[in-house]
């Protein structure tokens, strides 16, 4: 089965800077991905060239069609939704408003309206909160908002740049259930994070970058065990 | 007493055709962080449609309104599409420097197709109500009318669209907004054309209260329509409005109360006063830099 993306010798470069070099990957349909680095390592660029924020080079396929020259809204309708670094939560909108934001792509209002109810079923702490402006809310909350917002477009792949930074150890932990709990119900997740511990625990392969360029990839359990990780990642 | 309330009417009248323009202003501002210097012409050619509507082809006041409302719109958005969006990553500053070019080069050529200035014929039948002492002129009644119809239809679009929430989105994070799917080039393109086919109608609106015109009237008229819409806070759509409206009342009071060559002195002082008290306007955001 080909892989529901499939990323081949991705570059990014701002200026003269390479961010990215040449970076390979795929993610298969009901797979959780971890992409882990440090600061700098190129995980958020790799996300922003993903979803068409930022140009790039080398190939990229997503559900058997090519991504190139494709613009970034364009991305969401074909089925990529991302959870920005740091929520991006539209501070001036309500919360149904940035719920309703994420659903553009959603042809019918019928639609629409299934999926605000599914979303609020999931964040029940949303629901209550419906009128109030986004920026009102707390981090964790914002967090479940921009989760929330991403999945109104019913994605095919959720992609989130470190949903973990910034909460309490709690809701670091609550969000990581629910993304587990996504990955159980099939869906497919590709997720970058610096809590490289939780990540490796949930996810099913990871890749490890390092300015730039992969240096490590496979299964995570695998890479849980690799003393190079243990000695970067998990303070072992 | 009458006096007044007769400079008040004239006042929401003057305020009312700042309302319209000074929303063209506050709404590329609220989607591109930039001030399209242009707007003033782009107010002065609706003028210029409005003239080309009554005096050469004899329209009625509604297809007059339409035509220029129409041909102001597909100005804005052509000159969004050809002289801005190519600058869009550009430094700021040089999409500024790029509107006024574009404002001069629609004041010259219109020059160059109308050199003397032309008389507007009335558009509408001239005649005055008497409101308990208050003349009110058919002019009047349809300026106002029809200002606080757009307004009321500009309020409705931007709060209650689906488009409208795109670009109340885009006013506060413009980068993000493409992740949601929105095409944002498609709703930069709308603003310009709402903001556009105001500043259109504002033109027809300026002409039947100051009939002869010339390519220069959008310069004063457009600097008078952007202190409005700083004054309110640029950026913000009611802030815009209000700022219009006390404006108008500013000017008209001035000249009714004291020598009329104090008018403008007596406006841009009132914007310097405010701005060095409320530097982000009555109703606008402080400006929070992005890090």
């Amino acid at each position: 089965m080909t892989p529901l993306l499939e990323v081949g010798g991705l570059t990014v470069n701002y200026g003269a800077i390479a961010a990215v070099r040449s970076v390979s990957f795929e993610v298969r349909s009901g797979e959780m991905v971890v992409l882990l680095g440090a600061n700098g390592a190129g995980k958020t660029s790799i996300l922003k060239a993903l979803s068409g924020l930022i140009p790039s080079g080398g190939t990229a396929r997503f559900d058997g069609a090519d991504l190139a020259g494709v613009p970034a809204h364009e991305r969401v309708a074909r089925g990529i939704a991302q959870v920005p670094e740091g929520r991006r939560i539209f501070y001036n909108l309500s919360v149904k408003e940035n719920l309703l934001l994420g659903g553009w792509v959603q042809a019918s209002k019928a639609a629409l309206k299934q999926d605000l109810d599914r979303v609020l079923a999931l964040f029940p702490r949303l629901s209550e909160r419906l009128a109030q402006a986004g920026g009102t809310l707390s981090g964790g909350e914002q967090q479940m908002l921009a989760v929330g917002r991403a999945l109104m477009s019913r994605p095919k792949l959720l992609v989130l740049d470190e949903p973990s930074m910034g909460l309490s150890p709690k809701l670091v932990d609550a969000i990581f259930a629910m993304l587990a709990e996504f990955h159980k119900e099939g869906m497919t997740l590709l997720v970058v994070e610096q809590n490289a511990a939780m990540a490796l625990t949930l996810a099913t392969r990871a890749y490890v970058l390092e300015a730039g360029a992969i240096v490590l990839s496979g299964p995570a359990a695998e890479l849980r065990d690799n003393p190079l990780v243990r000695r970067a990642y998990l303070g072992a | 007493m009458i006096y007044f309330f007769q400079q008040a009417l004239n006042a929401v009248q003057l305020g009312s055709v700042y309302a319209l323009i000074a929303l063209g202003y506050t709404m590329v501002y609220g989607v591109l962080s930039m001030i399209n210097f242009a707007h003033g012409d782009f107010f002065m050619v609706g003028a210029f449609l409005c003239f080309v509507g009554a005096a050469v082809w004899h329209l009625p006041f509604v297809p007059v309104l339409l035509l220029s409302m129409g041909g102001v719109t597909m100005l804005g958005v052509a000159t969004e599409r050809i002289a801005y969006r190519p600058l869009r990553n550009a430094p700021k500053v040089s999409a500024i420097i790029t509107s006024l070019g574009v404002g001069i080069f629609l004041e010259h050529v219109t020059l160059g197709l109308n050199p003397y200035p032309k008389y507007i014929p009335p558009l509408l039948p001239s005649f005055s109500f008497d409101l308990g002492g208050v003349s009110v002129s058919t002019f009047q009644l349809a300026t106002i009318g029809v200002s606080f119809a757009l307004m009321f239809a500009l309020h409705l679009i931007v709060n209650k669209t689906k488009a409208g929430l795109a670009l109340r989105a885009i006013s506060a994070d413009r980068a993000m907004v493409p992740l949601m799917g929105v095409p944002v080039d498609k709703m930069i393109a709308l603003t310009f054309a709402l903001g556009s086919g105001l500043g259109g109608a504002a033109g027809v609106m300026y002409g039947m209260a100051y009939p002869v015109i010339d390519p220069y009237i959008g310069i004063i008229v457009g600097w008078k329509a952007f202190v409005s819409a700083v004054i309110g806070g640029i950026g913000s759509i009611r802030g815009a409005v209000l700022g219009a409206y006390i404006l108008g009342t500013v000017e008209i009071m001035t000249a009714a109360f004291l020598p009329s060559t104090y008018r403008d002195l007596v406006t841009f002082s009132l914007l310097f006063a405010l701005l060095i008290y409320q530097p982000s306007g009555l109703l606008g955001r402080v400006e929070i830099q992005k890090v």
